[in-house]
């Protein structure tokens, strides 16, 4: 079955409230929406709470009966939304880096250990460098690269044209690799 | 100039949540939605139908107009050509093999009719449509696809028919919990009459063509499904007999097939190991092991003969363990020969000035 219909399927099973239904969208989407806040917020357990926040925020929606196009957009605007509530509460700075991931490379089986230190390196070095990058940037490049969402689903999410995406994307590509050439290597 | 930047992103794949943590809240969100959770959703058929087609006419203007028109459809008359032209690739894909375009579209039009029929008629689909795919895997060996292709094609077919026998072992569950004895017999009767069929489609599709190591290990992996879902349809018949009104011959003769089939299975084996020419430690093992098969056959068929329909399933499942572990080690043991066989022929013709030179001498 493809996304698409796979999704129409869930939301007309969740309106009609299955929680089976309302479970495998968290397990298709958890990890993305996780990344995806994690990357705009400073701690672990802010990424944990707005996460599970989201979820509950999109069956309440679903089951208020209020229409909703794409579901995976949607997951990825409430998620959006959740960070710039908490910071907005909070008043401080959402790209200060407060917590650092202990980042999931145990599962590397294929690596040896100096090579899992350099790989752990690698992805502290640019974490920094995309958190130094604006809300914008950062977003587009997470949603494409990491959540692997394509430039149109993308458009989508930050409602723009597929065009200004890509003319964005290429900004934001950009932007990353003057950060990480200017940063001095380890 | 962007692959080393984009390798350094997707890096950052490895940020997941805590596997302990993402699971303690998963079961929190879900207690927390209960209350206001459905105890047993109940859908229209004609809406989930009405959802099911919104979304395969989705997909087919997808992967059909959709790649002519760029712009999204909006007056009525192009949304009823449209349709019109979604109902014609429907009816044009019934042929489509894996690989091709409008193969979605009959995956589509597939699952719309799952969806739209009660759960008995769709464990009769879905054994349907598991030798539908097995159908297609052998047309896939014969054809003269890419090797990449070709995996790619044999994956998504055996992936598919795994979820077809899930989802027929679940209704045979479902139904066995409901203590409805005469459908569960009904679907684990046709299940076992079309395990004959599908183990043959997928022999005939090893025999077509020589599959790399991978995709032999993925078709042993369905077959382990079959034989599993077999067991478990066998199971079922032998203990809903009384209350579902089989007769014991019936359940006899779902037995025999049964055991016919694996008698073939094994004769075929045997010759196997004495051609294959395995090494002279593994021969005699694997030539025991096969004689040990066919003792345990022949008890299955004394105490099918005496009645004992448990008890001649359980030595039939032996076997079928047995010729497995033979299977194993006949693979491995070619491998080796394989290897041993490559050895002294890449040697010379990765060093033919050493041959130059002793030639020389």
């Amino acid at each position: 079955m493809s996304r698409f219909l796979n999704e129409k399927v869930l939301l007309y099973k969740i309106k009609k409230g299955d929680a089976d239904a309302f479970a495998k969208v968290y397990d298709i989407y958890n990890e993305k929406v996780y990344r995806f806040i994690y990357l705009k917020v400073s701690t672990i357990q802010d990424a944990e709470d707005l996460t599970a926040e989201t979820f509950l925020k999109v069956w309440q929606y679903i089951r208020d009966n209020k229409p909703i196009k794409n579901l995976q957009a949607f997951l990825y605007q409430v998620a959006r939304n959740s960070v710039i509530d908490l910071y907005r509460k909070r008043g401080s700075n959402p790209t200060e880096s407060l917590d650092e991931h202990e980042v999931v490379i145990a599962d590397r089986v294929d690596l040896s250990l100096e090579e899992k230190m350099t790989l752990r390196s690698e992805m502290e070095q640019v974490e920094k460098a995309l958190r130094q990058l604006k809300e914008a940037y950062r977003e587009i490049i997470v949603l494409h690269y990491l959540n692997e969402l394509s430039l149109a689903e993308v458009g989508q999410v930050i409602e723009k044209s597929p065009g200004a995406t890509r003319v964005l994307l290429h900004r934001a590509l950009k932007a990353l690799k003057e950060v990480l050439n200017s940063k001095p290597k380890v | 100039m962007n692959r080393e930047l984009t390798r350094k992103i997707k890096l950052l794949k490895g940020i997941k949540p805590d596997p302990a943590r993402a699971t303690c809240a998963r079961d929190i969100l879900l207690s927390q939605i209960k209350a206001q959770a459905a105890e047993t959703p109940t859908y229209s058929v004609v809406k989930l139908g009405w959802v099911y087609t919104q979304g395969g006419v989705a997909d087919v203007y997808r992967y059909t107009l959709g790649l002519l028109f760029a712009k999204p459809l909006n007056s009525a008359m192009t949304m009823s050509v449209f349709l019109l032209s979604a109902v014609a690739a429907t009816l044009a894909s019934g042929g489509s093999m894996p690989g091709e375009p409008l193969y979605t579209v009959k995956k589509t039009a597939e699952t719309i009719q799952v969806a739209l029929v009660s759960p008995d008629e769709r464990a009769t689909l879905e054994t349907e449509l598991a030798e539908k795919r097995l159908q297609e895997l052998k047309v896939l060996t014969q054809g003269s696809l890419g090797q990449a292709e070709k995996e790619k094609a044999l994956e998504s077919i055996a992936n598919d028919v795994e979820a077809n026998l899930e989802t027929v072992s679940k209704t045979l569950d479902t139904l066995k919990n409901q203590s409805e004895a005469k459908r569960v017999t009904k679907v684990a009767t046709l299940l076992n009459q079309k395990t004959s069929t599908y183990k043959s489609l997928i022999s005939q599709a090893q025999e077509n063509t020589k599959l790399p190591d991978t995709q032999e290990e993925k078709l042993d992996q369905v077959s382990a499904k079959i034989n599993q879902a077999q067991f478990k349809a066998l199971e079922l018949i032998i203990d809903k007999k009384d209350s579902s009104g089989i007769s014991e011959q019936e359940v006899a003769s779902n037995l025999e097939s049964n055991l016919r089939t694996t008698e073939r299975e094994l004769a075929a084996l045997s010759v196997r190991v004495l051609a294959a020419g395995v090494e002279k430690t593994i021969e005699p093992l694997l030539i025991e092991k096969s004689d040990q098969a066919k003792r345990i056959l022949q008890e299955a068929k004394e105490f099918l003969v005496r009645k004992e329909f448990k008890t001649a399933l359980e030595k039939i499942s032996q076997t079928k363990d047995i010729l497995s572990n033979v299977r194993t080690e006949l693979k491995r043991s070619n491998h080796l020969k394989d290897a041993d066989v490559k050895t002294p022929d890449s040697k010379n013709q990765n060093n033919p000035k050493e041959t130059n030179i002793q030639i020389g001498f």
